[in-house]
């Protein structure tokens, strides 16, 4: 077969198909690019009109705010680096003059906080807490979204009204131990149930519960966990106690594995 | 193209890649411990136990879904975007052409570096509480920036120039 030959199998092709094939294929592409385009603007846009509907608008007691009546506190990035954390007025596990303490900021009906009570905290409590190099306040951050984790959050408070911090830690222990942490996975039902089974008074612990006692010392721990840059649970802060009732530390968010813990805590006890 | 998808040129900076997505991942979810920990006056060995106790903790701190979610991610973060260099490469120079590796680069990144990244770079502007309102916590976002990664994967295989030469057409 002569080159003439080869020439002649060649369909012709004129300058529009030619044309038209790079201009398919150029709007094929600019197709896709502006598709991606929006599918990317739209999840930032609806992100940034959920937040400014339901998260960023500061709450008084059990109620959302306008975000036009107040001001705006989660429009700017979550502070980085060490940050002041109040332990305020918490319950405290272990020796009060620890020498370094652990906050944690959390939700009862979180599945990570139910890990790290189940897996992480016993080891924290046999190497440090029992040992008395740290102590541990749980404060609380109810994910709006975690439609029981609000009440159980105030039955632990209402316990500890009859007992005190230890009293706090073993309703805190049995709501985690008996919750399935899937925003409903312990009924409300039961909360007084816990309470009996421990041995306080439960009329009066319903009576606590019911007339909401506790709830605005429930916000005040989700507004200073928000202050401080939590943004899920867990959230923890270790750091060396001060004599103000605070500590100075970096944010560490979610369910870290032990090591990161006792690398932490062993740096602040030197 | 099984033998560029084979070849050490398209190989290892994908892997690269995708090992830095995982660890971009990682540390922009706990950016403030990061932060403090490569800025602050600790010691060598503290710096390497946080900051590999962090890697650990994507095993720990995320579903296994997520997981799987965020490897497919990295992966096809790391092929797309070795796919438009040496695609950008191959064709450099080459006219009309230029403009359609300049959409399907752009969609690449468009595709792995925002949507993929949805979660940290929301963090990052201080939105990610946001994403717990959506139906899925955010895991929207990772599933979107899959789709859109597999897309672009298919589309630039599918149009990746394999052979250097025109192809006869049998009309017979």
């Amino acid at each position: 077969m002569d080159h003439n030959q080869i020439q002649n199998q060649i369909p012709p092709v004129n300058e529009s198909e030619s044309k038209g094939v790079v201009r398919n294929s150029y709007e094929r592409m600019m197709w896709m690019l502006s598709g991606s385009i929006i599918v990317f603007a739209l999840i930032i846009g609806g992100s940034i009109i959920f937040a400014a509907n339901n998260i960023i608008a500061p709450r008084i007691g059990n109620t959302v705010a306008s975000s036009a009546q107040l001001p705006i506190v989660e429009s700017t990035p979550p502070p980085s680096g060490p940050i002041k954390v109040s332990l305020d007025n918490d319950p405290v596990m272990g020796n009060k003059d620890a020498p370094v303490t652990i906050i944690e900021f959390g939700d009862f009906e979180c599945p990570f906080c139910k890990k790290s009570f189940e897996e992480l905290l016993p080891q924290l409590k046999r190497d440090y807490i029992d040992t008395g190099k740290v102590k541990f306040v749980y404060r609380d951050f109810p994910l709006d979204f975690h439609e029981n984790a609000r009440k159980e959050a105030e039955a632990a408070e209402c316990a500890r009204d009859q007992g005190g911090d230890a009293s706090y830690y073993k309703y805190h222990d049995q709501i985690y131990t008996q919750t399935e942490s899937n925003g409903t996975g312990l009924v409300l039902t039961q909360l007084p149930v816990i309470a009996k089974s421990l041995g306080l008074n439960t009329p009066q612990f319903q009576q606590c519960l019911d007339s909401g006692k506790y709830a605005d010392e429930v916000e005040k721990d989700y507004q200073d966990g928000m202050s401080a840059g939590i943004t899920g649970t867990p959230g923890w802060f270790i750091g060396k106690s001060n004599t103000d009732n605070t500590i100075t530390a970096p944010a560490v968010e979610g369910a870290q594995p032990y090591s990161v813990f006792k690398t932490m805590i062993e740096e602040q006890l030197k | 193209m099984q033998e560029i998808l084979r070849s050490k040129h398209f190989l290892i900076p994908a892997i690269a890649i995708a090992v830095l997505y995982i660890l971009l991942v990682t540390y922009l979810m706990n950016w403030s411990l990061f932060k403090d920990t490569l800025l602050g006056a600790y010691s060598v060995i503290y710096k390497w136990r946080i900051l590999t106790g962090l890697l650990q903790g994507l095993v720990t701190s995320i579903t296994p879904f997520v997981q799987i979610l965020l490897i497919l991610t990295a992966l096809l973060t790391g092929i797309n975007l070795t796919l438009v260099y040496l695609r950008l490469k191959a064709m450099r120079g080459n006219g009309k052409l230029n403009i359609m590796v300049g959409g399907s680069s752009m969609l690449a990144i468009v595709g792995s570096g925002c949507a993929a990244c949805g979660l940290p770079i929301l963090a990052l502007l201080g939105l990610s509480g946001s994403l717990v309102y959506l139906p899925g916590h955010g895991t929207e976002l990772s599933v979107i920036a899959v789709l859109l990664l597999l897309t672009t994967f298919y589309y630039m295989i599918k149009s990746y120039p394999t052979e250097q030469v025109c192809k006869l057409i049998n009309k017979a």
